[in-house]
């Protein structure tokens, strides 16, 4: 299945038995985790008309009322799967690869954030994001003031934390024509100015190809392993 | 000790970097950092405080082998007796101070 809210909707009430089961007998913290993945609600895929039609033809004002449209159907499928979860004894929810549809991906995230701390104020929301720069493919949307499009790390954990994510997880995305060490300082840079900004646990994103682990099948553990020691001691962040 | 994929990966950012998870106290101090939002290092000085070790205690399996079967807190490879799932959870939340959601969950169905 899709790891996308969207699709988990449809089979949540399959899904949160497996939570309960799990709560029952784990010890350590299990996160129920998917993506907001606004791509799935524009067609053919769901309701909304596709931007990637629109744009090139020059149709900016109805793609922009389309990933706003998205927004909504994404904000209520995230509340509605959370909030199962939730109930069914998650220790926190992974809102997982926010931004990946650009700004309208991460404005969803938020507003669904914010639902959920009010609906539930002990909750444990872990937003990890995409990558480092919010792609602007609205362009307009502000979140309390702020346009989220461009936003870089240092900046992408000050409007989460204010939105109420309890852990913010930067994503720093490695540069595949580039050597281990120069992608390596890069997510460093990135990551450091994150920690030293966020008021909130940071833990980095360090799965393949992003964290500057490499992109392939099989990354050699020596990499994996300088990166991850690398990443903890020049960033002090809070876990990956 | 494998590489190879997404699972690998984790076994080698654990084996690099990471606490120790249930073999020592790495469960505790995430639980922190989910509970009350401790950066790090807070939340290592409030987790050895409540066990009463040095911070550097807490990434000790030996040490903490001995404490998690003491306290009740579950261990890895549980031995008969020792408390498991929602019964380790009770544990960790009386130690700690936290609210657990499942636990609260539990306690209020089974009245």
């Amino acid at each position: 299945m899709d790891y996308s809210f969207k699709p988990a909707k449809a089979i949540v009430h399959e899904d949160t038995p497996i939570m309960e089961q799990a709560q029952l007998l784990m010890v350590a913290p299990v996160f129920y985790g998917a993506m907001p993945n606004l791509g799935l609600y524009t067609q053919p895929d769901g309701p909304v008309p596709n931007p990637a039609d629109l744009l090139p033809k020059g149709r900016i004002k109805e793609a922009r009322a389309a990933y706003e449209e998205a927004i909504e159907h994404a904000v209520k499928d995230i509340v509605y799967v959370a909030s199962a979860f939730y109930e069914a004894g998650a220790d926190g929810i992974d809102f997982d690869t926010v931004g990946a549809s650009g700004d309208p991906d991460f404005k969803a995230a938020l507003l669904a954030t914010e639902i959920l701390r009010k609906k539930y104020p002990d909750i444990c929301i872990e937003m990890g994001m995409a990558g480092e720069f919010v792609l602007g493919m609205h362009g307009e949307i502000t979140h309390d003031g702020v346009r989220l499009a461009g936003l870089y790390p240092h900046d992408q954990v000050k409007i989460a934390q204010k939105a109420g994510v309890t852990i913010f997880g930067p994503a720093i995305t490695t540069a595949t024509n580039k050597s281990i060490p120069w992608t390596l300082s890069r997510a460093i840079t990135f990551t450091k100015a994150c920690v030293e900004a966020a008021e909130i646990p940071v833990h980095a994103d360090m799965g393949m190809g992003v964290g500057a682990l490499p992109v392939c099948e099989t990354p050699p553990p020596d990499v994996v392993s300088m990166v991850s020691k690398a990443m903890v001691e020049l960033t002090r962040l809070d876990g990956l | 000790m494998g590489d190879g994929d997404p699972a690998g990966v984790a076994i080698t950012h654990a084996m690099a970097s990471g606490m120790g998870g249930m073999r020592t106290s790495g469960d505790l101090v995430a639980r922190m950092q989910m509970t009350r939002g401790m950066k790090i290092a807070e939340a290592k000085r409030y987790v050895a405080n409540k066990l009463g070790v040095s911070v550097a205690e807490l990434t000790d399996a030996a040490v903490m082998w001995e404490i998690r079967q003491n306290l009740g807190l579950g261990v890895v490879y549980s031995k008969r007796g020792l408390p498991k799932g929602m019964e380790a959870k009770h544990h960790i939340a009386q130690l700690l101070g936290i609210e657990i959601n499942s636990l609260n969950r539990f306690r209020q169905r089974a009245g």
